[in-house]
């Protein structure tokens, strides 16, 4: 039964992993053995404490819009009557149908007061041109919008599954005891989803640190948006393929690996995700 | 050719096959183009029996990446290409991607010597390779609403003192003279000031001179910093749309552009009626003898050192940069100077201009263009957006930091810094 699964795994899992963690201990032009020399020469990179903090930035913007946002709206949607907020769940999930380039393209239209249908707002806040929301709202917090638009519906349509998935007779028994809307959905169904709002978050996490469509796409707003090292992974797109140094780029990509596994396993195992009470 | 054949007319396909079997010359190139430049293969492929371009479409973004990956594998690796960014011609003839050809000992002599001056600045490394041909010449120059400027009693500036006193007089009556934002412009403020964002002085061209703090380079960007406090240049890139808008209700008195931006920009995007733009030499500071100009663009062909065929790679890479047919019916400047003459007919002729020496200004101006105009694995553009675009101190109080980032990047693509 799980042979299917492990052999994708294995081609489409380890297999990549495992080349570019070969490739990253080697010359690519000359085919050698070069020790931990890529290592050290993405690490010295002027480049990276700056990227790094870019996306540590994005991400803790983005994970807290996420978690607030989608916990709020899934029990709100789960106060309402089944068929209104079933119809609102599509529409929040619509969005998400877009795959997150377009969105960025569509973002940079919301983004522009000449053009927004946010028009009205942007000129009550005083910014006039695209340069000024962008230079007021900074680059995290654009493409945490960004990344907020693309991925939030997805996961009200999750939280709406685990809400579903309390038993009625604990909403009973805390109707019975008298609890208003509010207490029910944050003393009662809200500790009982709080796993689905941290597995949210630690899928959030892996994909947000992996950042690299909204910042690569921001030059199609012009020359002036274009931050083509913004993020880590976009570093280790400009190893590959402006300098043609694969080897490089591989050592880039399993720092980045094994910071996301690092740090996903310290919050799996620090909050103690899998264990059942 | 064959192919063409093929498809058109069925029946004379077998015959078309035989002939080109017992002929057995037929040379297959694979060509990656633009969309803009198909035609142009077309009509190579449809000129010349003996070679057979197979060409493909190719997104310029995208043309590095795809050809870093091809170089890697090994396997479908274009015999030609066309560089829009010339950037590009420094990240493909590196030691870990080794794509250009040298085309010196290929390419008859007579040819390279037909070209404008300064118009194989790009190609021409310090140790004597030829790495591509131009297409085009994209220096800057100055045009104008002659319009605009009778009707203000505005004087058309030559040196970059009168340009700002013109820019602040403009800028009180609700014009604009550019643009402080986007980059090229803005390298062509500071380069024609004498800054050096990495330009190989000496003879070796991985030592690269790296100084923005001379002071013509400060005097350049206390100027920018001048005109976008005044207002003078806007705030927004000469694309967006808030800048198109100003141009079209009659707001652009003056561009700093480069040769391509009457026809391709102020012609069709700004709209600007007919009888109304006019051109004029290159800015040059009082204190110089002459301009100097940076430029935009400009792109180049070059051919794959490894190709079967570099023999007709370079009959390719001359006929698309030389052919008069072709070049003088193009967009642009052709960088060849016996098809510069046969566009300059078109130019000059054309009614839309105010005046007719458009093209004469575009020729004699390119003599100066900069000398260290060419494609460097450090990204200018890149480096001016990201430090520029931090902020908004002026931009003489970032130059310290884009010096260092420039040094970074000079550092981090392996070249050494001669300061």
């Amino acid at each position: 039964m799980l042979a299917p699964y492990l052999a994708l795994l294995l081609m489409f899992g380890f297999a990549p992993v495992f080349y570019a963690f070969t490739l990253s201990f080697m010359d690519t032009f000359e085919w050698v053995f070069w020790g931990v020399e890529n290592f050290r020469l993405v690490l010295q990179d002027f480049r990276l404490g700056d990227a790094i903090g870019n996306v540590f930035t994005y991400v803790a913007v983005w994970l807290v819009m996420l978690v607030l946002a989608v916990g709020g709206l899934s029990l709100m949607l789960d106060a309402l009557a089944p068929r209104p907020a079933a119809v609102l769940r599509t529409s929040f999930f619509l969005p998400g149908a877009i795959t997150s380039s377009a969105i960025v393209v569509v973002w940079l239209f919301l983004l522009d007061p000449t053009v927004s249908p946010y028009a009205p707002l942007f000129k009550l806040a005083g910014l006039e041109t695209r340069s000024h929301v962008v230079a007021q709202l900074g680059f995290p917090v654009v493409f945490a919008l960004m990344a907020f638009l693309a991925h939030s519906g997805g996961w009200i349509v999750v939280m709406g599954g685990a809400l579903k998935g309390i038993p009625t007779e604990v909403l009973e028994a805390a109707r019975v005891d008298g609890a208003t809307p509010v207490q029910t959905a944050l003393q009662i169904k809200l500790p009982l989803i709080w796993r689905s709002l941290a597995l949210m978050a630690i899928l959030a996490f892996a994909t947000g640190i992996q950042m690299f469509v909204e910042p690569q796409l921001m030059a199609m707003a012009g020359s002036q948006y274009s931050r083509p090292d913004w993020s880590v992974n976009q570093l280790a797109f400009q190893y590959a393929f402006t300098m043609g140094d694969f080897g490089a780029s591989a050592a880039m990509s399993v720092l980045l690996l094994t910071a996301a596994i690092s740090i996903s396993l310290v919050v799996v195992f620090g909050t103690k995700f899998y264990r059942t009470d | 050719m064959m192919k063409f054949q093929c498809l058109t007319a069925a029946t004379t396909c077998a015959f078309a096959l035989s002939v080109g079997a017992a002929s057995a010359e037929t040379v297959n190139l694979t060509v990656w183009s633009d969309t803009a430049r198909v035609t142009a293969y077309e009509a190579f492929d449809a000129a010349h029996d003996d070679i057979d371009l197979n060409i493909v479409t190719v997104a310029p973004p995208d043309q590095v990446a795809k050809l870093q990956l091809a170089l890697q594998g090994g396997e479908d690796v274009p015999d030609v290409i066309f560089m829009a960014d010339l950037t590009h011609v420094a990240q493909l003839s590196t030691r870990r991607a080794n794509y250009l050809m040298d085309l010196s000992g290929i390419i008859d002599q007579s040819v390279v010597d037909g070209f404008l001056p300064n118009a194989l600045s790009p190609c021409q490394t310090p140790d004597g390779r030829l790495l591509c041909l131009r297409n085009d010449l994209a220096h800057f120059i100055v045009w104008y609403d002659e319009k605009l400027m009778t009707e203000n009693g505005f004087d058309v500036p030559a040196t970059w003192e009168e340009f700002e006193a013109l820019g602040h007089a403009a800028a009180e009556k609700g014009l604009i003279v550019g643009t402080g934002k986007q980059d090229a412009p803005l390298l062509n403020f500071l380069t024609a000031g004498g800054c050096e964002f990495g330009f190989p002085l000496g003879n070796d061209a991985n030592v690269l001179t790296i100084d923005l703090s001379g002071a013509g380079c400060v005097r350049a960007a206390e100027m920018v910093d001048r005109l976008r406090a005044s207002g003078a240049l806007s705030e927004h890139g000469p694309f967006e749309p808030a800048f198109v808008t100003e141009a079209k209700e009659d707001k652009l008195l003056l561009f700093v552009g480069s040769t391509w931006f009457g026809e391709h920009v102020i012609r069709p995007v700004y709209e600007l009626p007919e009888g109304r733009l006019a051109a004029s030499d290159s800015l040059r500071w009082a204190d110089e003898a002459q301009p100097v100009a940076w430029s935009w663009g400009g792109g180049v062909f070059g051919g794959y050192t490894e190709s079967a065929h570099p023999e007709a790679v370079a009959q390719v890479i001359t006929w698309m940069t030389t052919d008069i047919g072709l070049q003088s019916q193009a967009t642009t400047m052709p960088a060849d100077a016996a098809s510069s003459d046969a566009w300059r007919d078109r130019i000059a002729n054309d009614p839309y201009y105010a005046r007719d020496d458009v093209y004469d200004v575009m020729k004699r101006t390119a003599d100066f263009g900069h000398p260290y105009y060419a494609g460097y694995r450090v990204d200018f553009s890149a480096a001016l957006v990201k430090i520029d675009g931090a902020s908004n101190a002026p931009l003489a109080d970032k130059l310290s930091d884009l010096e260092a980032e420039l040094k970074n990047l000079a550092r981090i693509n392996r070249y050494q810094l001669a300061n």
